[in-house]
């Protein structure tokens, strides 16, 4: 069994976020935050399901979760 | 070099309790030794004992200091005068000038009797912050002249160390000596404000950002700095760690975004929305880092919040995220402005700055120029970023820093201000006015943007 990753979901806003989320879940995203401002779900799933994700009707984008990351303080390189 | 605030003599390589830290290094580095040591004393008196351990100090002619008689206990190496010795009764320590113990043979290596109340005997060592160490690392590394010194050891370490304080002391103090801080500090006493302010024409706007909510999306907030008592602050948190900023940055960016109009003494002025609500959004740790989707849910908070300007000095490299562009997009759909620094690694604009719906802010120095770490391509405006002073965490109060991430809260300050103009002043229009009225500069709109950020 594949590692389980985070993802970002976005939505098309083709479909109401709600529903969407529904079928996310149905089909094996363990989802963390609905973000509903931003039309945007995370969560983990392995690259099988991901990739199933992407194929849902209002579903815009699936992302590997971003790196974010400044240094620590006072570091010489910052962003 | 700072001088003796008590007039006493004090030649190099001797030690009062009361000395300052650079009189300390100084000595320390007269003496040449290897040992840290700043020459002073810690003596640590036997539980119960703290009383009789200074009744002791005094019988042996000491003249000694009680941080009791100091308001909050608060003694400090500049109010003790010209003590001997500073009794901390709380910890049952005194702190005792190295020519006093000298005088009375006290040292590491005297003996204590059984029944003296003291415990122990031990050297002061020097303590460094994590920063200073790389500070100070940094510049004994680059000060390898030809004059035979081998460029490395306690000395080059403490001398490193000088050279760092003098630099952090140029940006804080009023010329005593420097030459370059003379020039800036005349520079800020006419204007009073920071390099960086007066370019953008902040100094004279009338507006002050009242009213309007501003977002910086960072490590948090000093949650009581003084600079901002009185001042409306909604804090959240995206990372499961306090609000409290323990790393600096978010403090910086919040400092300029929406420091005061005057802050105390002589410091110049270095925050632009000096009336501004300010929503600190703690999405990234103490240690800088996110994790999960900490940053979507700070935008998601702030944009649920109807912050009509939301400053985020962070990012990533790589291509344009959809996430990020969809956040920028509820942004501009909600009157919300997403401003973000375009990233400091020489190479093209990094996410979230990078998507269409999101305003990309180079950095400039202090000549108008691009800074030779901005990023570039998608870049939508430019503001002041190489050596902006702005508030840190207590106790340093402030700090001097460099980077996008000091551009953008600039580019954030403005846009409040310029909401304050009107109610319709939000999103895209709000976008579109900061970009029509930058001062143009001679340079690609892939370094620059429209130009250099004007306050209304």
């Amino acid at each position: 069994m594949a590692a389980k990753k985070r993802w970002t979901v976005t939505m098309s806003g083709e479909k109401p976020l709600s529903e969407v989320t529904k079928h996310l879940r149905e089909t094996g995203f363990d989802v963390d935050q609905v973000l509903d401002v931003i039309g945007c779900v995370t969560g983990t799933a392995n690259d099988d399901v991901a990739a199933r994700l992407r194929k849902l009707p209002g579903v815009a984008a699936v992302e590997a979760e971003p790196g974010i990351d400044i240094g620590p303080p006072d570091a010489p390189i910052t962003w | 070099m700072a001088k003796n605030k008590n007039g006493s003599a004090n030649s190099a390589g001797n030690t009062n309790a009361s000395s300052s830290v650079d009189e300390l290094l100084l000595a320390a580095l007269e003496r040449g030794d290897d040992s840290f040591e700043t020459g002073r004393y810690l003596v640590t008196f036997k539980d119960g004992a703290g009383d009789q351990g200074l009744q002791s100090l005094g019988t042996q002619g000491m003249r000694v200091a009680d941080a009791r008689d100091f308001d909050g206990q608060a003694a400090t190496l500049e109010n003790i005068g010209d003590a001997d010795a500073v009794v901390f009764p709380e910890i049952g320590v005194a702190l005792i000038g190295g020519n006093a113990a000298q005088e009375r043979s006290m040292g590491a290596q005297m003996e204590i009797a059984s029944d003296s109340p003291i415990e122990i005997i031990e050297p002061e060592h020097f303590v460094f912050a994590e920063q200073f160490f790389r500070e100070a690392a940094y510049l004994s590394a680059t000060k390898t002249n030809g004059n035979g010194s081998n460029g490395g050891g306690v000395n080059e370490y403490l001398r490193g160390f000088l050279e760092a304080t003098d630099t952090i002391t140029k940006h804080l103090q009023h010329g005593k000596g420097y030459t370059e801080v003379d020039e800036l500090d005349e520079e800020t006493m006419v204007l009073g404000a920071t390099w960086g302010l007066n370019v953008c024409k902040v100094p004279p706007s009338l507006r002050s950002g009242l009213g309007i909510r501003v977002a910086v999306l960072d490590t948090g907030f000093n949650i009581g700095h003084p600079d901002f008592v009185g001042r409306p602050i909604i804090g959240a948190t995206f990372v499961g760690q306090p609000v409290q900023d323990l790393h600096s940055h978010g403090t910086h960016c919040i400092g300029t975004a929406c420091g005061p109009k005057s802050p105390a003494g002589t410091t110049p002025r270095y925050g632009i929305g000096y009336r501004s609500s300010i929503f600190a959004g703690k999405v990234l740790s103490n240690t800088g880092s996110s994790v999960g989707g900490s940053v979507l849910a700070g935008m998601n908070w702030a944009i649920a919040n109807r912050c009509p300007v939301i400053s985020m000095s962070l990012g990533g490299t790589g291509g344009v995220q959809a996430a990020y562009t969809a956040a920028g997009q509820a942004a501009l759909n909600n009157g919300c402005l997403i401003i973000a620094a375009a990233g400091n690694s020489s190479g093209p604009t990094g996410y979230p700055a990078n998507s269409p719906t999101i305003m990309s802010v180079a950095s400039l120095d202090m000549s108008l120029s691009p800074s030779s770490f901005s990023n570039f391509g998608k870049v939508d405006i430019a503001a002041p970023g190489r050596d902006v002073f702005s508030s840190a965490p207590m106790p340093r109060r402030y700090t001097t820093m460099s980077g996008t991430s000091m551009a953008t809260p600039h580019v954030a300050g403005c846009a409040a201000l310029w909401a304050e103009t009107s109610p319709n002043m939000r999103g895209l229009t709000l976008w579109r006015r900061l970009q029509a009225s930058a001062k143009r500069l001679p340079f690609s709109t892939a370094r620059v943007g429209a130009g250099l950020v004007q306050a209304p």
